[in-house]
């Protein structure tokens, strides 16, 4: 029988496989780098208030650290108070295999809102997914991209 | 308390803890080990910490300034829960920040420790000592910010978390650690009942109800055991299951005294067999347990505290008992404690155990007051003498608790407190009849049970103890005198 703390990350593995199927389907390896910084900015910023930027930092440092183990390419993302850079990481995503950055970004996702559920009690949980939901879609990403090359703040 | 989020317990590997935890420690708590130098939180802590490492659960050990490295290694080595293997695999990892610490202060420590966390990536974290940590703080700031910054470490990684620290409760309420943990654990030892004993109490435990009274624990080469009868002996249930469990009431085997006690004693009674000295209170119990398991088929155990094993042996042998057959058998077993060695709390566990252990069903304590001869308050002889009762009712068992009472008295018990928690009552007494003394027995009271009440006289026979139900005594007391 499984604990809790494993259903719990099995859980949002599942979550992140269903948006991850929706969502980069057509998505260059590029564009699903973005797309991962773009969804961390949204992250972020939601549980920001509510956690501070310390705690997310500690956090998402943490969650960097233990996937780069897996995927080498993720030690190019920068943690930093004002949240996570992912500029490097997009230099060198031409090089990459798409399934590899994929599979990098739901670890790190599914990490991310575990760790978050775990030490919250999940309290915060629910308004991260509703934000992540909202996130992405094909058109919004257009939408994303049109803005960063704007420069403007997600 | 709402259970929707479901907080995970870690087991703390130290006997009774978890009991006391309400189920074990909550996960990824920070709580702090308080209490003064040599108190046994460094082997709390370590017992805890090498019972749950594991290369998937790894601990690190944060040194500060409280002892090197080196000697809480040589120390821990002691204990039998000290695995070297878990070192070695790096399931356990020390780190010593303290020489860092006093040269260059908090916030290079902080970074050492950071960068571990991501070395090691720990599941369980001690930092023994943290209260060194206030005493290297150049203000009260910088003790707050370096606090928060561990805690906000602590959880980030999930980590369970111990710090240990020379605090008083007073101390940590003016120290900032106090408002980011969620439990504190306080030990300490002082002189209780002309002994000096170590004691543990949970005075804080976010996550989970907890037991919230001092309880006494020793440090022996398992490492910390916790006796805690009040929290871990209760009424309840039985816990043999029924198909365990004897129907019938118990029959003695002793002749005549079947007769007086009626239908018999009910299972899950505690009988005081009280008596002066010389009046076969000892003999009385051990008849019990061994016609028990002889006749019977009931197995028992005899906690002897004056009586050594082979004294009670050699009784048995006199009488023409098969005593050692039936310890073979596995039928009975005979734990001594010598009475010095006795240690009210930890006993208790004791005989709980060795009850469960061998599924006894008749129980003989000789003495209840030898055992209980270090209570000089009444109100804690009853509050002993009900957990005793307790586990004979819980393991469905019938108890014999001989109890020594002054010669020439018309006490009944030692105390005056013990047969209020007792279900049945056999007084016993020695008068002189002319040059002779002649041994009486009475049934007192017997809870449910209809009984013949008086005095009967009691001899012992050949082959042991005759009381004289009136019922054709003097064919059965073809007895030996009295010696």
């Amino acid at each position: 029988m499984s604990s809790p703390l494993v259903e719990r990350r099995e859980y949002y593995a599942g979550y992140m496989d269903a948006w991850f199927n929706k969502n980069v389907e057509g998505l260059s390896t590029e564009e699903t780098v973005n797309l991962l910084g773009q969804t961390l900015a949204v992250l972020w910023e939601s549980a920001r208030k509510t956690l501070s930027e310390v705690t997310l930092m500690a956090v998402m440092d943490r969650v960097i650290l233990i996937n780069s183990e897996s995927f080498s390419f993720l030690s190019l993302v920068k943690v930093e108070l004002g949240g996570v850079r992912v500029k490097e990481l997009e230099r060198t995503a031409s090089l990459l295999r798409k399934n590899a950055v994929v599979g990098a970004a739901k670890d790190v996702l599914t990490d991310f809102l575990t760790i978050i559920g775990n030490i919250t009690g999940e309290v915060i949980s629910r308004t991260l997914i509703t934000k992540l939901s909202r996130v992405i879609s094909k058109d919004s990403l257009s939408g994303f991209k049109k803005t960063r090359k704007e420069g403007k703040a997600i | 308390m709402n259970t929707a989020y479901a907080i995970g317990r870690i087991e703390t590997g130290v006997r009774n803890l978890d009991a006391l935890l309400h189920g074990g420690l909550p996960k990824d708590s920070v709580t702090v080990f308080g209490g003064p130098p040599g108190a046994g939180k460094t082997v709390l802590t370590q017992q805890l910490c090498f019972h749950n490492a594991s290369p998937k659960s790894r601990v690190l050990f944060v040194q500060t300034l409280s002892e090197p490295t080196a000697k809480t290694l040589k120390y821990a080595a002691q204990f039998s829960f000290f695995d070297a293997k878990k070192i070695e695999d790096g399931s356990v990892s020390f780190v010593d920040i303290g020489v860092l610490m006093r040269y260059k202060g908090l916030e290079p420590a902080f970074s050492l420790l950071a960068s571990e966390f991501r070395r090691v990536k720990p599941a369980l974290v001690a930092i023994d000592s943290f209260k060194v940590f206030s005493d290297l703080a150049r203000s009260q700031e910088e003790l707050r910010k370096f606090t928060y910054n561990i805690v906000i470490q602590l959880m980030a990684w999930e980590c369970t978390a111990f710090l240990l620290g020379e605090f008083s409760l007073q101390e940590l309420e003016s120290n900032p650690v106090s408002s980011v943990v969620d439990g504190i654990i306080m030990l300490h030892s002082q002189e209780f009942l002309g002994e000096q004993q170590r004691f543990i109490q949970i005075i804080k435990m976010r996550g989970t109800d907890h037991d919230r009274d001092r309880h006494p624990f020793a440090i022996r080469d398992k490492g910390i055991e916790i006796y805690a009868p009040k929290a871990t002996i209760r009424r309840g249930p039985d816990l043999r299951s029924k198909k365990e469990e004897r129907s019938g009431r118990c029959k003695l085997g002793i002749p005549g005294l079947d007769d007086i006690l009626g239908e018999g004693i009910s299972r899950g009674s505690s009988v005081l067999i009280s008596g002066a000295s010389g009046t076969g209170k000892t003999l009385l119990s051990l008849e019990a347990l061994y016609q028990g398991a002889k006749i019977f088929g009931e197995k028992g155990v005899f906690f002897s505290f004056e009586e050594t094993n082979e004294r009670l042996r050699t009784t048995a042998h006199d009488l023409g008992w098969d005593l050692e057959g039936e310890i073979r058998r596995g039928m009975m077993e005979i734990v001594f404690i010598p009475q010095p060695d006795i240690l009210v709390e930890r006993d208790l566990l004791r005989m709980h155990e060795s009850i469960k252990r061998l599924k006894a069903e008749r129980i003989a304590i000789d003495s209840l007051s030898v055992f209980l001869h270090k209570m000089t308050v009444s109100q804690f002889a009853r509050e002993k003498a009900f957990q005793l009762a307790t586990i004979v009712q819980s393991t469905h068992a019938v108890g014999f608790f001989t109890n020594d009472i002054p010669y020439g008295t018309h006490q009944i018990s030692r105390f005056g407190v013990e047969e209020t928690v007792m279900d049945g009552i056999i007084l016993l007494s020695a008068n002189e009849e002319g040059l002779n003394r002649q041994r009486y027995l009475e049934v007192y009271k017997l809870r449910n049970t209809s009984h013949i009440l008086g005095r009967h006289k009691m001899i012992l026979g050949n082959r042991g103890l005759i009381v004289d139900s009136g019922e054709n005594f003097k064919k059965k007391s073809k007895f030996k005198k009295v010696s």
